[in-house]
């Protein structure tokens, strides 16, 4: 295995290159369709044929040699001096991005279909600074791509371990030729978990995506009429056949629901090492990303009744993150078993989750949603007051009365099931009816706490909670003043007096 | 090295009882000048409105005066509210510092208190607006890495105040790290 010196500035893979180049024909080809459209549709004579084609070949050549200069200016290399990983780039300015190795948060792997074809890796250093968040190498060789990770990750960490109070023992250097370890531990989910994960899960996300589909293709179409008057006719379909039609668009949504899924984590991989767990998956963009311990800042488990009984499990894991859009930062696992998922928990936290006692919303929050759920009924009446020869009576009634059954229903597992789990290291938020959260938060992650009172809690004694952590808020909706106000000071008190950890 | 970390559930009680309470923090009041501010804002944004409905009233014809009637006398409710709603504000709002923590209580219908531990502050600022210099107010703002939900930025206070907190905090953030 050649040794590559990191020190010197280098280039990217010179099969990189032909990355750079099809991203930016691919750019041009997407902003340029709609002339492609034109020409295809209209009659060309051979004079604009022949300009037509002179300006593809200027289009082209410009690209390449656009493409040849972006290769050759960038470049990136370890500052051992100063401490910080240094990027060039740009082809008219030039951009020189230095990011210091304590401020490195993540690196992760990164392949779209292209570069699985030419063999190349993207290498994504994720900072903790509010600007550019990201730095993307995006075409290094398998061997590079994984010393160059190790490495970061390795200066990364001895940086904080360094500005960090407590020093432990010397993080071990990691030596550059690492032979490959084995995992001490791993879990593959198979293709047909998935499928099961996609048939269980809500479809109402692939009819969405259906639904934008369309309405994207009917706005690129308007500027043509004659097809934008075909694209109108499912609305004639829609006339003829409504519940074949929405039967139709069911199925599709479920088939595009179990695609997704299949694509997004296909292959799906996890692998324990010493300090670290490696994510793999997806088909069309395959990322590999390296969990440490240390920077888990929110655990969610999620499922539901159906997926319960088939063993599917989905955990969220919440990053530190700067930006407001905590989604984003967000990586997600689905279609565990329950034993892998305690597995990630063992690894992710040393304690064993203990619950002293757990918390439970008051009996307004139930009250509370059940009448402003019934809002809609009143306003219905009132409505129905007026135009009452216009519908069938017993037919409104039907309906109504099963509505506030299941209103009633709802918001009974609703409530029953919100209860906030308190433990000496953790807290725990349980939720959801059909969809059911667990979200775990270490005390010690804890940023800040609020609590919220309007002015008609005060009568009752109610406040809402919030726990604010750096990937993201829990929530805690009405429960009793006194009941908490010893369990914020004490969280309070652990955040401040007794947690030496850092957080970060 | 974790005093709680081994007791039982009995213990666990005790020990949280004899904490240090945030609820009985005497909080220090932010500035009359700041309501000062509120109400200017809040008057200029209605004057907007009001403009509008006497244009209206001279320009459109008779038939749309009963309704402006009413959307003047919903804009007087409206203003009234907002007037009594700053008041409220800041007469209910207030921070504090303790030996580890900010407390900054805000709202009236709305009340809402946030606890920043000086351990989680990123970093803290004084920022003065145009009206603020002309009243000699400032606000303090704390950050976090919690996001904006756990920023806090207390309005109204006096510039020197809101240096020598500021200096004080960032003094506390620094024995921390």
């Amino acid at each position: 295995m050649p040794d590559y010196n990191f020190s010197e500035p280098q280039r990217q893979s010179g099969v990189g290159l032909i990355l750079i180049f099809a991203t930016s024909l691919y750019h041009i080809g997407r902003n340029l369709w709609v002339l492609v459209f034109y020409f295809a549709f209209k009659e060309v004579d051979q004079r604009m044929l022949f300009f037509g084609g002179a300006a593809l070949m200027l289009v082209l050549l410009l690209s390449l040699g656009y493409s040849i200069l972006y290769f050759l200016n960038f470049k990136f290399h370890l500052d051992e001096k100063n401490q910080e990983f240094v990027l060039q780039k740009g082809v008219f300015s030039s951009d020189v991005i230095n990011i210091p190795f304590e401020k490195i948060q993540q690196v992760n792997f990164r392949r779209n279909i292209l570069q699985r074809i030419i063999g190349v890796y993207s290498v994504v250093v994720e900072t903790a600074g509010s600007q550019d968040k990201e730095v993307e190498i995006k075409a290094l060789s398998e061997e590079k791509a994984n010393l160059l990770a190790e490495k970061l990750m390795a200066r990364a960490e001895e940086e904080r371990a360094e500005t960090s109070a407590e020093v432990e023992e010397d993080p071990e250097k990691i030596p550059a030729t690492t032979a490959k370890v084995l995992p001490q531990w791993e879990h593959k989910v198979q293709l047909w978990t998935l499928v099961k994960l996609g048939l269980t899960s809500n479809y109402l996300r692939g009819v969405g995506i259906i639904v934008a589909f369309y309405f994207t293709l009917r706005e690129q179409f308007m500027f043509n009429d004659e097809l934008a008057a075909q694209l109108q006719e499912p609305q004639v379909y829609f006339s003829q056949g409504k519940y074949l039609f929405i039967i139709f668009l069911l199925l599709v949504g479920m088939l595009l629901t179990v695609g997704e899924t299949v694509v997004k984590y296909f292959g799906l991989h996890l692998q324990k090492y010493k300090d670290t767990l490696q994510v793999e998956m997806g088909l069309r963009n395959n990322t590999k990303v390296n969990l440490k311990a240390s920077r888990i800042q929110l655990l969610q488990v999620l499922t539901n009744p159906i997926q319960k009984k088939m063993d599917l499990f989905q955990v969220k894991i919440s990053l530190a993150s700067s930006e407001n859009d905590l989604e984003k930062n967000q990586v997600k696992i689905a279609g565990l078993p329950p034993k892998v998922v305690q597995q990630v928990k063992d690894y992710f936290y040393q304690f064993e989750i203990r619950e002293n006692f757990r918390v439970k919303p008051s009996k307004y929050l139930l009250i509370r949603r059940i009448s402003r759920g019934l809002i809609p009924l009143v306003i219905l009446s009132v409505f129905l007051f007026f135009y009452a020869q216009l519908v069938m009576l017993s037919w409104v009634v039907g309906i109504a009365s099963a509505y506030v059954v299941l209103l009633c229903i709802y918001n009974f597992y609703y409530f029953r099931r919100l209860q906030l789990g308190i433990s000496e290291e953790f807290l725990i938020k349980y939720s959801g009816v059909w969809v059911q959260k667990e979200e775990y938060l270490e005390v010690f992650r804890l940023q800040a706490v609020s609590v919220s009172q309007p002015l008609w809690y005060k009568k009752r004694g109610l406040v809402n909670l919030t726990f604010h952590s750096a990937g993201g808020d829990v929530d805690f909706p009405m429960v009793k003043k006194e009941e908490v106000q010893l369990i914020l000071n004490y969280l309070i008190y652990k955040i401040e007096v007794v947690t030496e950890k850092a957080w970060m | 090295m974790d005093p709680v970390a081994s007791s039982e559930f009995s213990n666990f009680e005790l020990e949280v009882a004899s904490l240090p309470r945030i609820e009985e923090v005497k909080l220090h009041p932010i500035s009359k000048k700041y309501l000062v501010k509120l109400q200017v804002g809040t008057s200029i944004s209605f004057m907007f409105f009001a403009v509008a409905l006497f244009l209206g009233y001279t320009f459109l014809s008779a038939q749309f005066h009963t309704y402006l009637f009413w959307a003047a006398i919903l804009l007087v409710l409206l203003f009234g509210w907002s007037i009594f709603n700053n008041v409220m504000y800041v007469k209910k709002s207030g921070y504090a510092l303790r030996e580890q923590d900010i407390i900054f209580k805000r709202g009236f219908l709305f009340e809402k208190t946030t606890v920043v531990p000086f351990n989680r502050i990123q970093h803290v600022t004084v920022e003065r607006s145009f009206l603020d210099k002309m009243l000699n107010i400032s606000s303090l703002k704390v950050f976090t890495a919690g996001g904006s939900g756990s920023d806090v930025s207390v309005p109204g206070i006096k510039p020197e105040t809101a240096t020598s907190l500021k200096e004080e905090i960032s003094g506390r953030i620094y024995n921390h790290a």
